[in-house]
């Protein structure tokens, strides 16, 4: 197993250096600089920030000391917020957007996996229809439009939770992001869970297992959901890794200081520091969770060997 | 058997609700005053030297406290850390003399050496201040601040003095009528020497900054929250109200306005498009103009824009009464000058002709009948909605008008700001936003010299000349006159720039919120500032 995850790290390596190469030449082919400011800086001003910045160094050169820097997990200072590095930005608002995307994953899990076994198993019936329905119907409202609808209806006309805000450890806050966030993904998850149920409880290990007299309870989560729940773990990797980087929408909406705002605000800014610090996390978790899912597939499935 | 493995899995679901719904967050209960704001962008940084933007100018405000300060209702300046001066006959030497009780918040005392040390340092062209430009009406600050890197500079030549620690002499090259307005912005503002020559690049981090206004700050998490707290080294604190203020960063304009409608925030700085129209009548809105002129840019090195007749025909041929009144709809009112309206003893007169039939002449003139032969052109903006409305209206009344084809495109910030510094673009929504109270913050971003600010390639000697005339002016009513000249020259004859509408900030804030006025330059003094908190709590 170590052997196997020591190689998955270091093929991914040369991945994770693509990406960032690929980023950092992206974003400094757009067009726009950090020094764009709403009032027009003068020549010398910018000419003095940009040898501040390095920016009047050949590209080249910008491009390896970036890659050295990254190296270390140092990503200078932003350019934007002055005072502040981006290791310390980063640090700050990832765990708030690991928060959310955890706990809405959590219950787009609990949701999901429980409609897709209901539906499984209540196949063809008003239950299945029912949920199925109600699944497509909330996967067709995006959460753009689900946080505002939730605002007016639970912070302004029943004012049970704040309309915005994210204090630390703040239940009453998390309630509204969470519920916005992990509803959209329970259609996904519970479709793929009805669908792997289905083929799973019509083999012959799941009948063998009733005629012996095993439990409806201990078959369906013990032996079916076991095997059911395989096609889950590959679509967890990558969604799950999205999640914790944060999401713009959610966050924009309900005023969260995650990851997800900074991305956007850095990319609109030509913050190149903040945005390339969030692009190599992403990606490197990106690759992290991939690993993981692959992990975890083997050890719920002996059949597939860890190569 | 089927139920209770249902019943079972529904546990975790149930009482995730179940305690959402119950748990209730304890508030404190306190006597302190407590006034929270929406403001609708991230403060990027509160060293005085790159302050950038009116959120980070309000909070910026709260901390520091300059020579002069802001009077709440008129934003004309007052006695600030400077508790008098002198200014001589030819009105080019200002003489200040500072308060004694004046302390930084590491209870260091406040000297002129402090006002020296930050604007050496605002001038210091290895800072990159944004601002320094605003020291250029003193005495050798422009030729200090732009001398190459390695040239030899000798601040002895600028002219800033302090012939003890509680006097200031500044020299300026020409008389500045609101050169005491200048004063109270952000770049003038103090450092404390000390800290700054120990912590370097650090200082204004949250952790390490002192400051000297009214407030201090308590916490600043980026993108959440920032928090001041009641300075009570103030020179004034007896006279500033709160002990609290809490300011939000909040981009999306949809939710500061939920969050006041739930009692969340006692003030929105900027509401969402079209909610003024339907927030007519609620006691709370406040539309306050503003020195802030929406305007046109015409790129005058293109064909057929180099020609002014074309320039001026467009400018006539926009019906700007109906643009405001049919599709803005946020009170904003018709820009038939550029300079807006509302300034002390500058009188100007409506100085574009709405005239449709003489627009079509000029254009035939250009040789352009009924608009045959126009090329297409586009005007460019950010990808905001409310410049696309706008813009659309315009195209529609250009195509109407004069039968020719202007479309409007969106362009994210970085292409747009590219296009207007390389000159490549046609025409470009523009705004300007006034940063004292004189019509030359608005006529002198299109001197020729002017190239970072002018970005039309408009070059008059005409127009250069009244400015320089009215800089050197010792009369403050010819000085205005020239102004006055200028700007006609500027708006009615060469037409370089359309203006389209004056502009107004729609702002919300609660009844029981005392201290808050509206003023040109939409400048709110923090400490100026009261709440009712038994009136909020109702």
């Amino acid at each position: 197993m170590l052997k196997y995850i020591f190689k998955r790290i270091l093929s991914s390596l040369p991945l994770i250096f693509v990406v960032l190469s690929l980023s950092f030449f992206l974003v400094r082919a757009a067009p726009g600089s950090p020094l764009d400011k709403d009032a027009e800086l003068p020549p010398e001003v910018k000419e003095s920030l940009a040898k501040q910045y390095g920016l009047d160094q050949p590209l080249h050169i910008q491009y390896f000391r970036f890659l050295g820097n990254a190296v270390r997990g140092d990503f200078g200072r932003s350019y934007i917020y002055k005072d502040r590095e981006v290791s310390e930005i980063i640090r700050d608002a990832f765990p708030v957007s690991a928060t959310l995307g955890a706990l809405s994953m959590t219950l787009a899990l609990i949701v999901g996996i429980l409609f897709g076994v209901i539906s499984a198993l209540r196949q063809n019936s008003w239950v299945d229809h029912f949920i199925m329905t109600t699944v497509l119907f909330g996967k067709s409202i995006p959460p753009m439009v689900l946080a505002p609808v939730f605002i007016a209806a639970f912070a302004i006309a029943l004012p049970w939770v704040p309309v915005a805000g994210w204090e630390q450890g703040g239940f009453k806050d998390m309630i509204g992001p969470v519920l916005c966030l992990g509803l959209y993904d329970v259609a996904a998850i519970s479709r793929l869970t009805r669908g792997s149920m289905l083929e799973v409880i019509r083999q012959k290990y799941i009948v063998t297992l009733r005629a012996k007299g095993t439990s409806e309870f201990r078959i369906t989560f013990m032996h079916a959901l076991r095997e059911a729940i395989m096609p889950l773990v590959t679509y967890l990797g990558p969604t799950l890794s999205s999640l914790l980087v944060g999401t713009v929408v959610i966050e924009q909406v309900f005023n969260i200081p995650g990851l997800g705002r900074y991305l956007v605000s850095s990319a609109l800014n030509r913050d190149y520091t903040l945005f390339l610090g969030i692009v190599t996390l992403a990606s490197a978790l990106l690759v992290t969770f991939n690993m993981f899912s692959d992990i975890l597939l083997g050890l719920l499935d002996p059949r597939i060997r860890l190569k | 058997m089927k139920i209770s493995f249902i019943k079972v899995s529904l546990v975790p679901v149930f009482l995730w609700c179940n305690a959402a719904l119950n748990i209730q967050i304890a508030e404190a209960q306190t006597s302190e005053k407590t006034f929270r704001i929406a403001n609708s962008k991230e403060v990027e940084s509160l060293d005085p030297a790159f302050v950038d933007g009116g959120g980070s100018e309000l909070v910026a405000r709260g901390l520091y406290e300059g020579l002069t300060t802001s009077h709440p209702k008129t934003a004309e300046p007052v006695a600030g850390v400077a508790k008098s001066w002198t200014v001589s006959k030819d009105g080019l030497t200002y003489s200040f003399q500072l308060r004694e009780d004046m302390r930084w918040s590491n209870g260091e005392k406040v000297t002129s050496a402090d006002f020296l040390f930050a604007w050496k340092r605002m001038l210091d062209p290895e800072t990159g201040a944004y601002y320094a430009a605003k020291f250029d009406d003193i005495k050798g600050a422009k030729a200090y601040r732009k001398a190459k890197a390695g040239a030899a500079r000798d601040f002895n030549a600028v002219g800033i003095k302090c012939p003890d620690a509680q006097s200031i002499v500044v020299t300026l090259d020409k008389p500045v009528p609101y050169f005491l307005e200048l004063l109270a912005s952000s770049a003038f503002y103090p450092v404390p020497k000390s800290v700054v020559e120990k912590l370097g690049k650090n200082w204004a981090r949250a952790e390490n900054i002192v400051n000297n206004g009214p407030f201090l700050l308590a916490s600043w998490k980026l993108k959440d929250r920032l928090t001041l707290t009641k300075n009570p080294q103030y020179y004034d604190a007896k006279n500033v109200k709160l002990d609290k203020i809490v300011v939000f960063p909040i981009e999306q304009d949809k939710t500061a306005l939920n969050m006041y409608n739930a009692g969340e925030v006692d003030w929105i700085r900027r509401l969402p498009m079209g909610s003024v129209h339907a927030l007519a009548g609620n006691r709370e809105l406040h539309v306050n103009k503003l020195l802030r002129t929406v305007y046109l840019r015409l790129n005058t090195t293109r064909v057929p824009l180099k020609d002014a007749k074309v320039r001026r025909a467009i400018s006539m041929a926009i019906d700007r009464k109906t643009l405001v009144e049919k599709v803005v709809k946020e009170g904003q009112s018709p820009a038939l000058s550029f300079v807006t309206p509302g300034l002390k003893d500058y009188a100007q007169n409506d100085l574009i002709r709405e005239d449709v039939l003489e627009a079509q002449k000029l254009l035939a003139e250009a040789g352009f009948p009924a608009g045959k032969g126009f090329p297409e052109l586009t005007i460019l903006h950010t990808p905001d909605e409310l410049s696309k409305r706008v813009l659309t209206g315009v195209s529609v009344m250009l195509k109407k008008n004069l039968n020719i084809n202007v479309s409007p495109k969106g362009q994210e910030r970085g292409i747009f700001y590219d296009a207007l510094d390389a000159l490549k673009y046609d025409i470009a929504r523009s705004d300007w936003s006034a940063s004292f109270l004189d019509p030359k913050s608005f006529v002198d971003k299109f001197t020729s010299d002017n190239i970072y600010q002018n970005l039309t390639g408009y070059a008059s000697p005409e127009f250069d000349e009244l400015l320089t005339r009215s800089a050197q002016a010792k009369d403050p009513a010819e000085r205005l006159a020239l102004l006055a000249k200028a700007e006609e020259k500027l708006v009615a004859m060469d037409a370089p720039i359309v203006p389209l509408y004056f502009d107004v900030a729609a702002q919300m804030w609660k009844s029981s919120v005392s201290g808050l006025h509206e003023n040109l330059l939409d400048i709110h003094p923090l400490k100026s500032i009261d709440i009712d908190e038994k009136m909020a709590k109702k």
